[in-house]
């Protein structure tokens, strides 16, 4: 296929019309934009080391920038050669000639790479005769190739700054990282490097690569792949190494930078193996691989169907990539990467199920079998180890290797509990069709003894899934329950958790140990189970002692109260756990609900007299004061009075809890007294329960005054007065209370208070209120303020 | 409100727009911030160099801090281009000064010379200190400096504007005045230099490449050999032999002029019955090569006055002295041009290398200068640029 040319150079005659930098001749119908295109990426000045008097053969060995320029969004690609000339037509320095080609989209060079036409014959250096050129068909020099690029990276060391540059390069063709720059003392080794390069990428990223093998200002190229010498516009300096990845290989130095695995694996191939490579992965690629991630598990592919080595990690990729692959590619290329890789050394059984996964999706029965097969050979190469996947084998071929793996390896694995655990396991989740009785069998004859000979070992899970082996461990336990009965219960205990009672209910004397051991560790099932061991009868005291290896807390007694059967109190070993928390000076420790009910309890069903005096007293205490509690709500007066100094009686000398519970109760009742009998009683109420009241008091004024608030208020105002005479102590901690409550009310309520004490039985009321409201109450702004406190 | 024009890519902002880049200092606590990709400037300058990250802040401000690694940047950056942009860039004068030229009219030896004058001689004149602002201009400067005053060498043909790939203007730094204890006097100018290719000038294709470029300049100098004006060498009787091989060939003044100025007639301000605004200076040089036909008191001989101030009365001298060699030499085409489309122009005549470069021996790959660079009045047309810019002063003896 040809391909138009443009010769570009400073000429007196060509396509501008004047004399200067111009097209000197072009192929008929080459578009304005190419042309353009050339003449940006091919400017051209020549490295300072050429010296103010420069000979014909120093300009002839200035460096050449052979250029490519993909082709996007379907305009050409650009093929260019430029090369110094010296002086144009008028005599003036600084002249270059550009050959260059236009390879419209389609346009494969035959095959070759753009980099393998640096030593092409037909590159002009001439100016043409006209203006018109006719259309060329490029073909690459047979010197200048991937050969001659293996045997440039294994001169000098260079092999070792390969995969650093693979990577840089990729990125900035993927990602327009930073660009590339390679630094050699001439143009042909930088186009060397560059052949290099693209003989280890992959084809298509190789033909999205551009290049110039040569540049005054590579910092300035917008190209890929820049390469300069020295004694340009480029300072290979630190700023150099950190602003760009440069491969200074003049100075032997390279920019910092990781490398891809894929650019690893193509360094050590070199370019005449990564051929063989690409050629054989090139059915395997969709065409669309964006970047190495994409490209190494295809490579890997390759070089695994080239009979490469790989390393450990690639085939990992590789296996990663193949699934999700698997589906498009031809089934006799999948059949063939995975047998080759069933034949790896480093093959793992992880791997191994992906291939079972990829063989199951070629429907080729015999390549299923095979990997099964090989993933039961790598199962058992450690059967003390149960892997997180398990193979489950579909072929006849396969089950019946795995069948006769499992069961051969059990055989041996007597006296190794691990291993022998492990491979039921195994044989369970590899859903091994093994019979039942063989499967109750390992239970009994395997795993059973080894639960009992470490009883404090976790339960194998496979018993939770395993009903015929859990089956054959029951039958074990229930044999050696006579003489190891200690073992039995602790493995019993244990396993718990995992036996059903319906599995139990054949084995009386373990269900019974199992079950106690069940609610020993989970509290919530203790009455249940009593209930259920009880049975018709009433509960036996080394059932309860079993249950309940400690006292009763409040709680359990009350949840004992709310759901024992009737019957059950007539066990003495529940009463006994009654008493006990009965008997105890601390309770109720928190909430007082569950003492209530119990005392209550224990009244309403006349058991007090099981119970030990004190506790007795306590009950017959508690209920008689919650009894006289509810019954104040429907006194006042004299008679309020007198039931409240009985209460405050049974405060002092009363049972503890009794007290404890009074005290909370009667401050409240104090406020609902009349003035004469508060009066009365306030300064004989210890010293508790009158602060206890004065809080009280204080958070009811401190409401916004209703009809009760109001009604207190009159009744302790004049209580105040009347102890005003005769206790000054209390009187004061009243108009303490008052001063920050009732002083700070609105006018309003204030007035309403006055009325309400103006018709006091007391005469003083009155006028002791006007002086202390004058006194007292705040005015103005003062209202609003903190009260200022004596 | 002011918009400001970078002196790298001559894109337009204001000041508010600037960005910074972080300055990549340890942190007290954390990693300093790690270069990384610019897109802006691999697009806009082909530039893929890893970068420090940008960081985006109050331009009017001449410090940001970095969001990252909380430190403080006083690092400025072209929004368009992200090119650091010199120091206080936004609260000093910067004037973008274009040079066209028709091929072969001695451009980058003009521009080579002048700066070279102007950090020398015309600085010590004006007391003025010239320096580059960047430092890949005093890296290129000094390089090309070297090869014409120590070398000797004449530079290499210029590329194209299309060609150009990371050539980027020269930026330098003109201070004036002085530090006082009560006012200062000191002011800080940048000013961006683009050599173009006299290719650029010879289409009308090349001269929009030039758009961006000419559109930003607040002044314009057009090189013109007189040698390519018709009927000069008869006139003068000079050897052909004296011009490049091309240079006979090459186009017209006035041909340059006329599309220069439909370029600047189309810059958004301009319409069809305005006059441009921008000042140009129009020079002619080579002057040295018809200095047998002048006369002996022309203007065009006498060396540029010494005064700290540019001197209107000589330059208007001159200007009036090239007017009617003008018309004398083909009919005044090109006053006639100037006259009717630009608000201030001015004529000069000037000699870069003060005398022809000597002739090539064989074998001599490179045009040599011949003898010692003695530049005649090459400044003139810069120190009117800025006397018309308020950058100095103008005085009249």
């Amino acid at each position: 296929m040809g391909a138009p040319q443009m010769y570009y150079t400073s000429c007196e005659s060509g396509l501008a019309g004047y004399p200067g930098f111009q097209f000197n001749a072009a192929t008929p119908g080459v578009g304005e934009d190419v042309l353009r295109r050339v003449e940006q990426a091919t400017s051209y000045e020549p490295p300072r080391s050429l010296g103010y008097e420069p000979t014909t053969e120093q300009i002839d060995g200035c460096p050449v920038n052979l250029c490519y320029l993909p082709g996007t969004d379907g305009e050409p690609a650009v093929l260019a050669r430029t090369v110094f000339v010296g002086n144009d037509y008028s005599q003036r320095f600084g002249n270059y000639f550009v050959h260059a080609l236009s390879l419209p989209p389609g346009h494969d060079l035959d095959g070759a790479l753009p980099i393998d036409f640096w030593a092409a014959g037909f590159w002009s250096a001439t100016q043409a005769n006209g203006t018109r050129l006719p259309e060329l068909h490029p073909t690459p020099a047979a010197t200048f190739g991937r050969a001659s690029a293996e045997a440039f990276l294994q001169d000098a060391g260079r092999l070792g700054w390969v995969p650093r540059l693979l990577n840089a390069v990729e990125r900035a063709i993927v990602a327009g990282e930073r660009s590339v720059i390679v630094l050699e003392s001439d143009s042909e080794k930088v186009a060397r490097w560059i052949s290099a390069v693209c003989h280890l990428l992959p084809p298509p990223m190789a033909r999205r690569l551009s290049f110039a093998t040569y540049s005054y200002r590579p910092g300035r190229g917008t190209e890929h792949l820049v390469g300069t010498v020295p004694e340009t516009d480029f300072t290979a300096d630190d700023s150099a190494l950190r602003g760009y990845f440069l491969l200074d290989a003049v100075g032997g130095q390279v920019s910092d930078g990781a490398a891809h695995p894929l650019a690893e694996m193509l360094a050590a191939l070199g370019p005449e193996d990564a051929q063989t490579v690409w050629s054989l992965a090139g059915p395997l690629a969709t065409g669309d691989e964006p970047d190495f991630a994409a490209w190494y598990p295809i490579a890997v592919a390759g070089a695994l169907r080239a009979d490469l080595p790989i390393e450990p990690d690639a085939l990992a990729a590789m296996l990663h990539w193949l699934p999700s692959a698997a589906g498009r590619l031809q089934p006799r290329l999948v059949g063939d990467i995975v047998e080759r890789c069933l034949d790896h050394d480093m093959l793992t059984l992880a791997h191994c199920l992906s291939l079972i996964g990829v063989a199951t999706g070629t429907r080729d029965e015999n390549l299923v079998a095979d990997a099964e097969v090989r993933a039961f050979d790598l199962l058992l190469d450690e059967p003390s180890v149960v892997p997180p996947r398990v193979p489950r084998p579909v072929t006849a071929r396969g089950t019946g290797y795995a069948v006769e793996q499992v069961t051969a390896a059990l055989s041996r694995a007597t006296g190794r509990p691990r291993e022998t655990l492990a491979l039921i396991t195994v044989a369970l989740h590899a859903r091994l069709p093994l019979r039942s009785a063989d499967l109750a069998g390992y239970g009994r004859d395997l795993v059973a003894p080894i639960l009992l000979d470490d009883p404090g070992q976790p339960v194998p899970e496979l018993l939770a899934k395993a009903p015929d082996v859990r089956r054959g461990v029951l039958d074990g336990l229930s044999a050696a329950l006579s003489g190891r009965e200690a073992a039995v219960l602790a493995v019993a205990s244990r396993l718990s958790d995992v036996v059903s009672d319906d599995e139990l209910a054949a084995y009386p004397d373990l269900s019974r140990m199992v079950l106690l051991a069940r609610a020993a560790r989970r509290p919530q099932d203790r009455l249940d189970t009593l209930i259920r061991l009880t049975g018709k009868g009433v509960p036996e005291s080394s059932v309860v002692a079993a249950l309940w290896p400690h006292e009763w807390t409040l709680d359990e007694a009350a949840d004992v109260v709310r759901a024992a059967p009737q019957r059950f109190w007539e066990s003495d070993a529940l009463i006994d756990r009654l008493d006990q928390v009965l008997a105890r000076d601390d309770e109720p420790r928190t909430a007082w609900g569950p003492y209530f009910l119990v005392t209550e309890f224990v009244a309403d069903r006349k058991l007090g007299s099981r119970l030990s005096p004190v506790a007795e007293d306590r009950v017959r205490g508690m209920v008689w004061s919650r009894q006289q509690i509810r019954s104040l709500s429907r006194v006042r007066g004299r008679q309020l009075d007198e039931r409240l100094r009985k209460l405050l009686g049974m405060v002092e000398h009363g049972e503890p809890a009794v007290a404890r519970w009074l005290t909370g109760q009667v401050h409240t009742l104090i406020l609902r007294l009349d003035p004469e009998h508060l009066a009365a009683l306030l300064p004989t109420v210890n010293p508790k329960i009158r602060q206890q009241y004065r809080e009280t008091l204080a958070a009811t004024l401190g409401k916004r005054p209703d009809d009760d608030v109001m009604t207190i208020a009159a009744a302790t105002f004049d209580a105040r007065t009347r102890l005003g005479r005769k206790d000054r102590a209390t009187a004061d901690e009243l108009d303490r209370v008052f001063a920050d409550t009732v002083a700070r009310w609105k006018t309003r309520d204030l007035d309403h208070l006055e009325k309400m004490l103006a018709g006091s039985s007391a005469r003083n009321v009155p006028a002791a209120f006007a002086k202390w409201r004058e006194d007292e109450v705040p005015r103005g702004i003062g209202r609003f303020l903190p009260r200022r406190r004596h | 409100m002011t918009r400001l024009t970078c002196p790298y890519c001559y894109g337009r902002f204001a000041e508010k727009e600037i960005k910074f880049r972080c300055g990549g200092l340890h942190p007290i606590e954390g990693k300093p911030c790690a270069p990384g990709p610019d897109p802006v400037r691999g697009q806009v300058l082909g530039d893929t160099k890893l970068q420090l990250p940008v960081v985006e802040g109050n331009g009017k401000r001449l410090s940001a801090r970095c969001a990252k690694c909380r430190i403080e940047t006083t690092i400025q950056i072209c929004p368009n281009c992200h090119s650091q942009l010199p120091v206080h860039y936004s609260k000093i004068n910067n004037r973008m000064v274009a040079m066209i030229g028709a091929k072969f009219s001695g451009k980058s030896v003009y521009m080579t010379v002048l700066m070279h004058e102007l950090i020398h001689r015309v600085g010590r004149r004006f007391d003025a200190a010239v320096t580059g602002a960047d430092e890949r201009t005093r890296k290129d400067f000094s390089n090309e400096e070297r090869d014409l005053y120590t070398e000797g060498v004449l530079p290499g043909a210029t590329q194209t504007a299309a060609a150009e790939r990371g050539r980027a203007p020269f930026v330098f730094r003109v201070s004036l005045g002085e530090h006082r204890r009560f006012r200062s006097t000191l002011r800080h100018t940048v000013l961006s230099f683009f050599d173009t290719a006299g290719e650029d000038l010879e289409s009308d294709k090349g001269v929009a490449e030039n758009v961006r470029y000419l559109s930003c300049a607040d002044g314009i100098i057009v090189l013109l050999d007189p040698l390519t004006v018709p009927n000069v060498m008869e006139k003068f009787g000079l050897d052909p032999s004296v011009l490049p091989q091309a240079a006979n060939r090459a186009d017209s003044p006035i041909n340059i002029l006329t599309r220069v100025t439909e370029v600047l007639q189309k810059l958004p301000g301009n319409g069809p019955n305005k006059m441009i605004d921008i000042p140009v200076a129009v020079a002619f040089s080579k002057v040295d090569a018809l200095w047998e036909g002048l006369p002996q008191d022309s203007p065009l001989r006498q060396p540029a006055p010494g005064t700290p101030y540019f001197d209107e009365g000589d330059g208007e001298a001159i200007h009036a002295h090239v007017q009617a060699l003008l018309y004398d030499w083909e009919g005044g085409q090109i006053d006639q041009l100037l006259t009717k489309n630009y608000r201030t122009f001015r004529y000069f005549g000037l000699s870069a290398l003060g005398a022809v470069p000597a002739v090539r021996s064989p074998g001599q790959a490179r045009q040599k200068v011949g003898g010692a660079i003695q530049p005649h009045r090459v400044e003139d047309p810069f120190l009117w640029l800025l006397s018309r810019l308020k950058v100095v002063t103008t005085g009249k003896d």
